[in-house]
């Protein structure tokens, strides 16, 4: 995690796919700026490569110091855990002691965990690696990681947040992000590493939050992440968004159906037609966006495809 | 790796400090020597910065420990085969 997590959107603002996704984790891993031009370059390997690269990159960061901090973990086991917890605080910093937490027994992790303010907690966990403290962090009460991951929100941590979305129950992550802004929620939701977790999430938040995601995504002119989205949710889900999207403004679902037409994401949307509601089909095949002569002639054409020796899923 | 294709520096010192082998990063091979100076910059300025925090972290907590066992500790955290850090531990151990 960065060295210098700040409460600065990390998210890939221009919506150009997964790619963008995981250049903006990479620049995280590095302390580079959102904005920093120096990764771009990378954008041509694709997705896969990119995020084989950050996993290197990872690896050899906890690699680096890890002897050392397994001695640290050593020494806590002689001292009380209320002077670890202070000393963890006032000396250690959070990277030190995010670090030294993953090579710690976890039940004396767990133990220190409780006797740390959340605040340190939430700080201390941006410099987590998931893949290393799953264990530790499915320890945890519930009720301390929805204080910690509310702080994280707060702090506009929302690439540390995502990393943890499959690690946490989805049941924390709803509580956590169930009030946040829609852009935040989609960050978050952006940043997510396990699809499957990532969609019992979505699943278990309210109308409301996922309207309020639709409506800021479109607002700030980042249709293309929600629809970027779609690709890794399950078929319910995606059904449940597209009958949402009938409610929200006209232009809102046009922005939405531009974004998917320019995708051409057609084969994680035409399942979802033949699924909503009248009403709710009507509503999206009335859309100008739909209704180009070009479009229908693709959309045709994915139909053929679909429906050909593979039933539509 | 591709046979015949000479390796770019800057990609072989990528590879050092992930402590990887090249074929690791076979996908890099094709890009600019300039981008992957960058790159193997950005990460070395990267890990900079977290030596610098771990050894200022490190220090500040040996201040914590009662001084009859500061420089034992010091001595485990930044044991004598680590010259770097050896400078460090001992300052805090003789504090």
């Amino acid at each position: 995690m960065s060295l210098t997590a700040t409460a600065t959107p990390t998210g890939p603002s221009t919506g150009t796919g997964h790619v963008a996704v995981e250049l903006a984790r990479l620049r995280h891993e590095l302390a580079l700026g959102a904005d920093d031009p120096t990764l771009d370059f990378l954008a041509e390997l694709g997705p896969t490569e990119v995020a084989r690269l950050r996993r290197r990159v990872v690896d050899a960061r906890h690699r680096r110091h890890e002897h050392r901090f397994a001695r640290l973990a050593g020494l806590t086991r002689f001292v009380p855990v209320a002077v670890c917890a202070r000393v963890a605080e006032a000396a250690l910093g959070p990277l030190v002691a995010a670090r030294t937490a993953e090579v710690m027994p976890q039940p004396d992790a767990v133990r220190l965990a409780a006797r740390i303010s959340p605040d340190f907690l939430a700080e201390l966990t941006t410099y987590l690696d998931p893949a290393r403290s799953g264990p530790l962090v499915a320890d945890l009460p519930e009720p301390l990681l929805v204080a910690v991951g509310r702080r994280m929100l707060a702090s506009a941590e929302h690439l540390a947040l995502g990393g943890f979305v499959g690690v946490m129950a989805p049941r924390a992550s709803v509580e956590v992000i169930r009030d946040a802004p829609g852009l935040a929620v989609l960050e978050v939701a952006l940043h997510a590493e396990d699809a499957g977790a990532l969609d019992a999430v979505v699943a278990g938040l309210p109308d409301a939050t996922l309207l309020r995601v639709l409506a800021a995504a479109t607002d700030a002119g980042r249709a293309a992440d929600a629809v970027l989205l779609l690709g890794v949710l399950g078929l319910d889900t995606r059904t449940r968004l597209f009958e949402l999207l009938t409610r929200l403004e006209r232009e809102t679902q046009r922005q939405v159906v531009a974004a998917v037409v320019a995708r051409g994401d057609w084969e994680h949307v035409l399942p979802v037609l033949s699924r909503v509601g009248p009403e709710t089909l009507r509503q999206l095949l009335t859309l100008p966006e739909i209704a180009d002569p070009d479009v229908v002639a693709g959309l045709v054409r994915q139909t053929a495809a679909h429906a050909g020796p593979h039933p539509v899923p | 790796m591709t046979q015949g294709v000479p390796v770019p520096p800057p990609l072989v010192r990528v590879a050092e400090r992930l402590d990887v082998p090249l074929t690791e990063l076979a996908a890099l091979e094709r890009c600019d020597p300039a981008d992957l100076e960058a790159l193997d910059t950005a990460i070395a300025m990267a890990q900079h910065a977290e030596d610098l925090e771990v050894r200022r972290s490190m220090r500040d907590a040996v201040r914590f420990v009662p001084a009859p066992l500061r420089r034992r500790v010091a001595a485990a955290l930044f044991p004598a085969d680590e010259p770097a850090e050896t400078g460090a531990g001992t300052r805090a151990g003789a504090e």
